[in-house]
């Protein structure tokens, strides 16, 4: 020990290179593992934030609109009876439905609409050239309730002034004619007016239509219905839960009503995930190879200089034999001192970054060490009597 | 305490032939007595000195110190505490100094550290270098400082038997004589069995035997 001391403290360049190295290399893989964290990460929130849609469509997949969902399908979309086990609504998110059903205003042909949000029907996004005009203490957020309100297009709003009506409501006959229902009459208050293509549309909450038609016909049909899923993580859960009502879209089913029970197609659209998670996965592949050489190259340079090390010593090396030292004496004492050497580095270097990564670390010293050790054990074993020869 | 040699040879393999660089030698080197072996360079005389410190084996006859063959000691334990070998480039550790030198070889016997120190101590003092000189590393020596920081070393590890190898080839005449001094000191006042190889007729002249060697052969 006193000797290993002595060599360390009055060889401080000699020390302090060794040292330095394997705090560089320490520092080195700490950075390098955590921008492997990092880019995992990153990727994961990449992976989360990624749209999965789905959409019920018809079999071959190619409609989805107009489709008379009945009740017991896009319930199972809706909270509270969407729930439970094999229902989907835990699952799915921003759930998109739109329901229509007609009935006659003044003689002429209107629509009542309940949507979900303004975003469930085409006609009423901003892209499409619609605008809408709330009232004083309305907004976007009428359409998640179930409040009787609506959404009247400007035509009608103006029709309605025009002939003296009360500006704040509009009234609904439905008869019993229509779509098979029952005599019914209801108020909707307007809370807003749109600009657009469907002026003779009346838009209300999803809601408020399923009640009027639990009223009037005993049950509201949907014409479209799309969500998203809430994690992406459940991809596997939702195709195995849609797949006990749903069938896969398949456009050679063309003129099918029905298909092994099913008359809706769910479709999942999952190809941008797909390629994302494939992408993902290449990248982190890439880093994984990147890194493994990069820890598998400190080991090497470890290996290098540790041999190297003893390489430059091999005058004292063969001084110590000459003098008697047993060969576990010169190999404990240089291990110990390049040990004592690397670990201070690598503590000092890997403190930074939390003694990250800790195999890695231990793999450098143990190369090192290796390096030095079989460099050592060729010292050794060479012929005395041949060093000295050499060395004169 | 002596060495004696039976029937000693030893060959090595050179970059293209085998040479035979000791050949049947044999001779007794009695203790209290200052040997020379002087002889032409690649007569075989380093090679034999080393294969007397136990460096390696020789390939025939053997080589017998204290009463024991070579083959039979655990040779670092011999050159620990039977025989000493100085070279002419004095081998001392540059980063040690003076006195760490001279008692690295105590510490190699577990000699405690006060008891080494005193004995590196009185080692010094027997090669005439001040007490100044403990602290000193071997860079701030003279060539026959260095030289004498290496017979201390001997000195202290308390070996009967000392080899040298040159112990005087780069030294100057005083230092010389100073040097081949501490080597007669030795082998006559305490009975040491001194083996020198030189060069230098000077040196051989101041010995009590001298042996040439030629062709790995010793001619007396």
């Amino acid at each position: 020990m006193g000797y290993t001391w002595i060599r360390c403290r009055r060889s401080p360049l000699f020390t302090a290179a060794v040292f330095l190295f394997s705090g560089l290399i320490a520092l080195a893989l700490g950075s390098l593992q955590r921008g492997l964290l990092s880019a995992q990460s990153h990727y994961d929130e990449i992976y989360r934030q990624i749209r999965v849609a789905c959409t019920v469509t018809n079999l071959t997949g190619e409609q989805s609109n107009y489709l008379n969902i009945p009740p017991r399908i896009h319930a199972l979309f809706t909270e509270g009876t969407g729930s439970g086990p094999d229902g989907l609504a835990d699952l799915l998110g921003d759930v998109q439905i739109k329901g229509a059903l007609q009935f006659s205003w003044e003689g002429r042909e209107f629509t009542l609409a309940g949507v979900t949000a303004l975003q469930a029907d085409p006609n009423l996004w901003p892209e499409n050239g619609c605008a809408i005009f709330w009232n004083e203490g309305a907004g976007d957020w009428v359409f998640a309730g179930k409040e009787l309100k609506c959404l009247v297009s400007e035509e009608l709003m103006k029709e309605l002034r025009d002939r003296e009506f009360p500006e704040d409501s509009f009234a609904i006959h439905l008869e019993a004619g229509d779509l098979w229902g029952r005599e019914y009459d209801v108020e909707l208050e307007i809370a807003g007016t749109y600009a657009g293509e469907a002026e003779k549309t009346i838009y209300c909450p999803w809601e408020a239509y399923l009640e009027i038609c639990q009223n009037a016909m005993r049950g509201a049909i949907a014409d479209s219905l799309s969500a998203t899923l809430k994690d992406n993580g459940d991809l596997e859960r939702l195709r195995e839960r849609a797949g006990q009502w749903f069938a896969v879209p398949d456009a050679r089913l063309s003129g099918a009503y029905e298909s092994e029970g099913f008359s809706f197609a769910l479709d999942i659209n999952d190809a941008w995930l797909e390629k994302a998670q494939q992408d993902l996965k290449n990248s982190m592949a890439v880093n994984r190879i990147a890194a493994a050489s990069i820890f598998a190259l400190s080991a090497g340079a470890g290996a290098v200089v540790g041999f190297l090390t003893i390489r430059s010593r091999k005058h004292e090396i063969a001084l110590l034999r000459t003098l008697g030292t047993t060969n576990r004496g010169i190999y404990g004492s240089y291990a110990m001192e390049q040990a004592l050497c690397v670990v201070s580095g690598i503590a000092a270097g890997g403190a930074v970054f939390r003694w990250q990564p800790p195999y890695q670390l231990c793999l450098f010293a143990v190369f090192y060490l290796a390096g030095l050790s079989v460099m050592l054990w060729i010292y050794l074993r060479k012929n005395l009597l041949t060093v000295m020869r050499e060395e004169e | 305490m002596g060495i004696t040699l039976k029937s000693v040879s030893y060959s090595y393999q050179g970059k293209y032939q085998t040479v035979r660089a000791v050949n049947d030698v044999s001779y007794d080197f009695g203790g209290g007595k200052v040997y020379t072996i002087i002889g032409k360079s690649g007569s075989g005389k380093t090679t034999l000195l080393s294969l007397m410190a136990g460096l390696d084996l020789p390939v025939e006859g053997e080589i017998v110190v204290d009463g024991k063959s070579t083959k039979d000691w655990d040779r670092n334990q011999m050159r620990r505490d039977v025989v000493s070998v100085i070279y002419q480039n004095y081998n001392l550790f540059p980063l040690l100094t003076v006195q760490e030198n001279i008692r690295y070889p105590l510490s190699l016997k577990k000699m405690p550290k006060k008891e080494a120190i005193a004995a590196s101590r009185e080692a010094r003092a027997r090669v005439e270098l001040p007490e100044s000189y403990d602290r000193r590393f071997p860079r701030q020596l003279s060539g026959g400082e260095q030289q004498r920081v290496a017979i201390a070393r001997t000195l202290a590890q308390g070996c009967k038997i000392i080899l040298a190898d040159e112990p005087t080839g780069n030294l100057d005449s005083a230092n010389s004589r100073n040097i081949v001094d501490i080597f007669c000191s030795l082998a006559h006042d305490d009975g040491c069995t001194v083996i020198i190889i030189t060069h230098d007729m000077a040196v051989a002249e101041r010995s009590d035997v001298v042996i040439r060697m030629g062709d790995g052969k010793f001619s007396l």
